[in-house]
């Protein structure tokens, strides 16, 4: 069972959210890449898109943002 | 007078440079770390931006090193090295009587030490606010808010700050608005004392999805809150520690252990700084009904595939 409130920005795609999760624990760019399966380069492209979705500067910043916004599990 | 003083300076620059390491990654800007103790080394996480692997440059040369914990919530990154320098641990003031070192009080000067690849980097400067321990904006528990004032660049992010007497003091990260923040020693060594003792940075799960709420003036002034809005729990993870505490989507979480939380940041920081197998006590709302629930923190994992 899940309420979700409407943003007016864009929400996170489902790969994006993994990956924040992933930053959020701390886990490197190539850590992440080897946990998906994709390139370390793809890792940082989601890196970008998540900074930018989130109007971030910095990888605490988003995730503090996505926190808020429930994107991510605590 | 003035030949001593110089002096007198050089001697303590001399005593700290053997703890200041330049960071070295491929295609990026050098920044600086401490050589803390042992073969753990710590820099500032925002600035290793994902990297695993980094050059560690010091006194005595370049040596590769691991990135063991990244914490983004301090800022404290934790590196592992075991070509270790050998040197004396690095006098640090923890905050405690047995460190003997003196807290860094509003206007003292302080001295920080970084490196470039070239060579030790130094900044003279003076704490420009002392205060007590505060919560930052990336939801970590900092044990004392310190900020300085000095002409620094980029490249002393990491570097180490100490007292004029040459006790460590705090770790050097850029702060809101262009501040230079200290990271407090007792913070970082929280940290390197979690790593050292599990071998990575366990971090605390629940299972909780939360948003922000905003409450009118009437229903804060009945709950008798006097922050704006309020965690709610927008869901839940089958078989995390939240759904067995038995939280429901909707319930607002107003305290953790007895400590008020206004929102989902401090609700989070208050998480961050317990540690997996400990018990809270959570203090909510449910159908505007306060209640009472406690639930223990688990350990985060990867997700299984």
């Amino acid at each position: 069972m899940n309420l979700v409130l409407e943003h007016r920005s864009a929400r996170l795609t489902a790969r994006e959210r993994e990956v924040l999760a992933l930053v959020a624990a701390g886990v490197s760019n190539k850590g992440i890449a080897r946990e998906l399966q994709v390139s370390p380069n793809t890792v940082k492209f989601h890196v970008a898109a998540i900074l930018e979705k989130l109007d971030a500067a910095t990888r605490a910043e988003a995730v503090v943002a996505a926190l808020r916004r429930g994107e991510i599990t605590l | 007078m003035l030949q001593q003083w110089s002096r007198e300076r050089a001697q303590l620059v001399a005593a700290l440079t053997p703890y200041a390491v330049a960071i070295g990654r491929a295609r990026h800007r050098s920044l600086s770390g401490i050589q803390w103790r042992g073969p753990f080394i710590v820099t500032a996480a925002e600035a290793l931006a994902g990297s695993d692997q980094v050059l560690v440059v010091s006194e005595r040369g370049a040596r590769p090193a691991s990135v063991i914990a990244c914490d983004l919530a301090t800022d404290v990154a934790v590196l592992r090295s075991d070509g270790a320098d050998g040197a004396e641990p690095l006098p640090t003031n923890l905050g405690t009587s047995s460190a003997g070192g003196v807290e860094l009080e509003a206007g003292a000067g302080v001295i920080i030490v970084g490196r470039a690849q070239r060579g030790a980097l130094v900044g003279f400067g003076s704490v420009r606010l002392a205060g007590p321990a505060w919560r930052s904006r990336r939801g970590g528990s900092i044990a004392r808010r310190l900020e300085f004032s000095a002409q620094l660049d980029d490249r002393f992010e990491g570097a180490l700050v100490a007292d004029l007497t040459g006790v460590a003091a705090a770790m050097l990260v850029p702060g809101p608005r262009g501040s230079l923040l200290g990271i407090p020693a007792a913070t970082v060594e929280r940290i390197v004392g979690a790593v050292e003792q599990h071998g990575y940075l366990p971090r605390p799960y629940l299972g909780l999805r939360l948003q922000a709420l905003w409450l009118d003036e009437a229903t804060r002034e009945r709950w008798g809150r006097t922050a704006r809005s309020v965690a709610a729990v927008a869901g839940i993870e089958s078989g995390s520690p939240a759904e067995l505490a038995g939280l429901a989507p909707g319930d607002l979480l107003e305290a953790v252990d007895g400590v008020v939380v206004d929102d989902v940041e401090a609700f989070a920081a208050q998480i961050a700084q317990s540690s997996p197998g400990r018990a809270l006590e959570l203090r909510l709302r449910r159908g505007g009904q306060p209640q009472t629930l406690r639930i223990t923190v688990a350990e985060w994992r990867r997700p299984a595939h």
